[in-house]
């Protein structure tokens, strides 16, 4: 029991000692492709 | 759109920047489909790039890796006329590059590399994230103005650090 508590502190402490995710990151599209080049 | 750097093109296994054998340095581009079509990212590599200038050497060549027979037959239509020395041949493996390479306009500029690390701790999703590329980009010169300003509240980042991206942003090198 003792662990599970140490361990959901420690998710907690990580969540909340990130800094917020920019906005730009907030969605993600469902469909993603790529490409690849060598740019020389 | 999420942007990597890595080693593609060759045959050998497990590329590495000290040893990159065969292989050329790549980037691979990840987008959404809605919003960038892969036409588009040729013109930009058809026109930000040398097709009729030969690579002094095979790490720095310049080549469009396609991944299906879409991909090849758009890259064959938009192809320029002329001698052109862009290679254009499947993508066998693609290997990511030393995490030192990844955003590495980013990673030179502290204050704003110590604000990403601090919103992205975890390394691969630094490299994944689209606020991390665009700033990358506008501090290597790409980007218009409108973007830079419509992008910019929208980073993540402090006013500070805001300000310390303004002044390190050179002149543009392309409206993309």
């Amino acid at each position: 029991m003792r662990w599970i508590i140490v361990l959901l502190s420690l998710l907690f402490l990580e969540a909340g000692g990130r800094a917020p995710r920019p906005a730009l990151d907030a969605q993600v599209p469902a469909h993603l492709e790529t490409a690849v080049f060598a740019m020389g | 759109m999420r942007t990597e750097v890595g080693y593609a093109g060759g045959r050998a296994p497990q590329p590495n920047y000290g040893n990159i054998q065969d292989h050329s340095e790549c980037i691979r581009i990840t987008y959404d489909p809605s919003r960038l079509s892969y036409s588009q990212l040729l013109a930009m590599f058809w026109a930000g790039n040398h097709p009729f200038r030969p690579a002094y050497a095979r790490q720095y060549r310049s080549a469009i890796l396609y991944q299906n027979e879409q991909q090849h037959k758009l890259a064959q239509e938009t192809k320029p006329k002329g001698t052109v020395y862009s290679s254009i041949e499947p993508l066998g493996t693609f290997t990511l590059a030393e995490d030192y390479h990844q955003k590495y306009y980013l990673r030179n500029t502290p204050v704003l590399f110590q604000e990403f690390h601090a919103m992205y701790p975890n390394e691969g999703e630094f490299m994944r994230s689209t606020a991390a590329a665009r700033a990358n980009g506008f501090l290597g010169g790409y980007g218009s103005p409108a973007d830079f300003e419509h992008d910019l509240p929208r980073l993540g980042l402090s006013e500070k650090a805001q300000k310390v991206l303004r002044e390190n942003k050179p002149g543009l090198k392309c409206g993309g």
